[in-house]
Formats: C-alpha cells, structure tokens, sequence
C-alpha cells in the first residue's frame, strides 16, 4: 500500500532576502540581491553588487499577531532605485538580531 | 472646404421654440430642469434684462410680458436626431460633439456637391427652420465652429482656408471650447480675442495654460488639426406606436410592445437577423421619457426568447406618467447567431485527460505536481497569507 503525503498549502508571495544598507534613522539606502543558487539553513548568502535607492516613494509600518509567540511588526518602503526599478521591500522589526532583517516582498 | 458644423446655441430653448415658432421673436426663457431659474432667453427677453441664472420672480419683475418654458428632454433628443441626420444626409463621417453641435467631414464631396449652396439645400431639407441651425464649413475643426457661431441665425458662413487666420482673429477667446477657469485666466491676462492669443509665442501660451493651452493657440491660428470622431451609425430596425388616449394600464403597454417586437422582427431588414441589443423607450404625457438599452447576452432571433427578456425589463420599468409613445429598436443585427462558444472546446474532455495525468504522476512521485492557487486570507494585512498553492488532487 503506497503511503500517500498530505495535501501542503504553499504560501504565495513569500519574503525573499535582500542585503540592505540604511541610514541613520533606517531607511533603505543602498540594496543588494542574493547571488548564486538557494542557501542551505543557516548559511550566509552571499551578495551582488549594491544599487542605490534613488527615493522613497511610499512607506508604512505593519503591526499584527502580537498575541502570538513569533509577533509581526515590518516596515514597509516602496522604492526606486537608480536604474529606475521598483521594489517593495520592509524590514523585519522583530528578530532584530537575526542575520537577514530586509526582505523584498510585493504588496 | 473639409468641415462642416451645425449649431444650434442655446439648444434647449430653440428645442422648445421649434415647437412654437410664432414665440421667435417675443421675450421667452426657458427654465432649469428644476424649473425655479432662467437657463436660456431670446434676444427679445435679453434686451429687458432677463439674464440666465435669474429667478423666474425676478425674470417676470424685469419682463412682465416672459413667456416662460420648461425644457423637454423628448423635443431635445428629437432635435439632437434631427441634426445628426441631417448631416449624415451628405458625409458618413458625422460626430455629435455636444447637444446642439454637430460636425462632419466633408471631404471629397467636391464632386458630389461642387457648390456649397447645394450641399446646404440638402442639409436644411430636414431640418424645421425654427430651430435656426448655424451652417459653419472650413478646413478645420474649430474654424468651422467660430465660423458657425458668426453666422446669422438659420443661415450659413463658409470660410476659405487662406482667409481663416483674417477671420479668426477678432473672435473672441470664449468661442474656445476650454474649461471656465482658463478662459477666466484668459481674461484675467486681457486677452479678449483670438488674434491678441495667438499674437503670443506658443511656448509661452503652452506654459500658462498647458496643453489646452498650445492647442488653443493652434486654433487661433486656424491649424486645430482635431479630426471628426465619428460613430458608425449603427444597423437597427425601429418601430413606434403612438397611444391616444394615452396609456395609464401596465398590460396595456405591455401588450403595445409586444405588437412592436412583431412588426420590428418582420421588418424585411430584421427577417433572418439576429439582435444583439434591445432599445426602449417610452414617452410620457408631460414629455418626460423613460429609456433602457438591453444587451442580449447573446444574439437572438426567435420572438420568444426576445419577448422574455422584454417583460423581464417591462416589469421593472417606472414610467414617469401615461404613455403617450412606445417604441423599440432592434440594434446591431447581425446575419449569425454569433453563439458564444466555450473558450476551451472539449473542456470536459480536457478535464479528464488532466485528471488522469495528474493521478498518474501522484501514482508515479507520490504527489501532485499540478497546483491550484487558492485565496486564504485575501483580506490579509500580510501579503503571503493572502494566496496559497494547493495540491491539485481530482
């Protein structure tokens, strides 16, 4: 009798990494995106070449679950970088030690 | 010559004053929809001061002899009609700018009409004389208008190409059809006429009043170069029923209607057609009308299927009071059924073949490959708790 897995439920529009150098009140100044292949748990990613954000179109803060045991606080930073891209990209409020605090996420 | 327009000013009186020509010449004002204001007045009600915008107490205090009407909106659209027609008697390129104005493309009917005189007799063939139509034609657009609004009342101007600028420029700014505030700019600028606008570099006309701005200059200086926007007239068969006494019974109107959906599907141009929409409309004693237009959501030919939908809309009607008119149209005819297929044919069968495959490789990898996206939390503040993918498992 073949064992049959359970149906998964994959979320769409997860957060993707993103190397992120801001300034002295923390918005996004200069952003870098994850080169090579997918990391193993754990490991470092590693970086491309950094581009400059050009302005800030947008942001704004997001505060939910807070009853919960892994709480979600995010800023949000709709932006423009100098070769004309747009991106959305928030920083994670709450795991504020961890190695990756940026993330880019459409909206 | 390209252009021509006919224009009524002050539309909604003349609608009225076609009605009652004997009152051309007397001191009348027409009200607001709300029929507590002057919103048109002849010259003869001018000259007593009867201004638009007055209350009709006022209007009488300064005129006590006003013959006062009330706009209809059934006279307007006949006229509107009547105008438009009237132009699609000689060019096929007609647009209906704005009620009461009306241009068409009269290009390369040199041939047809080598005088002018004879394209205007054709015009004003259907046209009551009450209503007073302007006839304007040039080469452009707006050089039609101006030349339109110069021309005396029911008569006619025809401007020639290398005269246009000559003409143009003792018209005044108003004539431009420009929202209020930059025509207020204009005069708060002094500039009263067309010549003293387009005595201004464009650029610097562009600047201030932007790109109204530089086409209004262009205008002024007889280059508009905006083409007629023409709507197809559209293939349809109409029938009409006049009711006197007029009709207070819902059945009886009903049964009005019926009778015209079977002369209209017996018209020699509906006989084997199909329809793709419906027109009502019903007229009211005191000229108010009641109008619906009905897109079948397929094409239909049978007097049944029609009929159906036609009481499904005629018991949902409010008829403002008895009818005194009913009539249908039957828009868009078409020689197919026009049947809308299924954007995948065999979808059924499609659907199976996926469902085997699919079970084939669960059987095979021990899971779906195939997903389906499903909301979760649309709502969602958080955007990845909005959409998820789903094992698709038949």
């Amino acid at each position: 009798m073949s064992h049959q897995p359970p149906s998964s439920l994959v979320p769409l529009n997860q957060p993707r990494p993103v190397a992120v150098q801001a300034d002295a009140i923390g918005r996004p100044q200069r952003i870098a995106f994850p080169v090579g292949g997918p990391q193993r748990q754990g490991r470092p990613h590693r970086w491309g070449a950094p581009h400059a954000v050009d302005w800030i179109d947008e942001a704004w803060r997001i505060v939910d679950e807070w009853w919960r045991t892994t709480p979600i606080a995010r800023t949000y930073y709709r932006v423009v970088l100098a070769d004309g891209r747009r991106l959305t990209l928030f920083h994670d409020d709450v795991s504020g030690s961890a190695p990756t605090t940026w993330f880019l996420q459409e909206c | 010559m390209a252009i021509a327009c006919l224009l009524v000013p002050a539309f909604p009186l003349f609608c009225e004053l076609a009605m009652q020509p004997q009152l051309l010449s007397k001191p009348v004002a027409l009200t607001n929809e709300s029929r507590t204001r002057v919103s048109e007045r002849t010259q003869a009600a001018e000259r007593y001061g009867v201004q638009p915008g007055m209350t009709l107490r006022e209007a009488l205090g300064y005129c006590p002899m006003l013959t006062v009407l009330e706009p209809h909106a059934a006279r307007q659209q006949d006229a509107a009609r009547l105008l438009s027609r009237a132009l699609r008697s000689v060019s096929p390129l007609v647009e209906e700018n704005a009620p009461g104005i009306v241009y068409a493309d009269l290009q390369g009917l040199e041939g047809l009409y080598p005088r002018w005189e004879l394209l205007e007799r054709t015009l004003r063939a259907g046209l009551p004389d009450a209503l007073q139509a302007r006839l304007g034609i040039a080469d452009r657009k707006f050089t039609a208008y101006a030349a339109a609004h110069s021309a005396p009342a029911g008569g006619s101007r025809v401007i020639e190409a290398r005269e246009s600028q000559d003409f143009l420029a003792p018209q005044s700014v108003r004539l431009l059809p420009l929202d209020t505030e930059r025509v207020e700019r204009l005069s708060l600028l002094s500039l009263r006429t067309l010549g003293e606008l387009g005595a201004l570099p464009r650029p610097a006309v562009a600047a201030q009043f932007g790109l109204p701005g530089g086409w209004a200059w262009d205008a002024a200086h007889g280059r508009d170069t905006t083409p007629i926007f023409s709507i197809e007239a559209e293939e349809l068969v109409s029938e009409a029923l006049e009711a006197e006494p007029p009709l207070v019974s819902r059945d009886a109107v009903d049964y009005g209607m019926r009778q015209l959906l079977g002369r209209a599907l017996r018209h020699p141009d509906a006989i084997g057609r199909f329809v793709r929409t419906l027109r009502l409309e019903v007229r009211a004693e005191d000229e108010r009308i009641w109008q619906h237009r009905h897109v079948l959501k397929e094409p239909a030919a049978s007097r049944e299927t029609i009929w159906r939908i036609l009481c499904q809309i005629l018991d949902q009607a409010e008829y403002p009071a008895p009818v005194v008119q009913l009539s249908l149209t039957l828009v868009a005819l078409s020689a197919e059924s026009g049947r809308q297929a299924s954007l995948f044919p065999g979808r059924v069968r499609y659907r199976r073949r996926l469902n085997t495959m699919v079970q084939e490789m669960k059987a095979r990898y021990g899971a779906s490959p195939v997903k389906r996206l499903v909301e979760v939390e649309p709502w969602s503040r958080i955007p990845e708790r909005r959409y998820a993918l789903m094992d698709f498992d038949p």
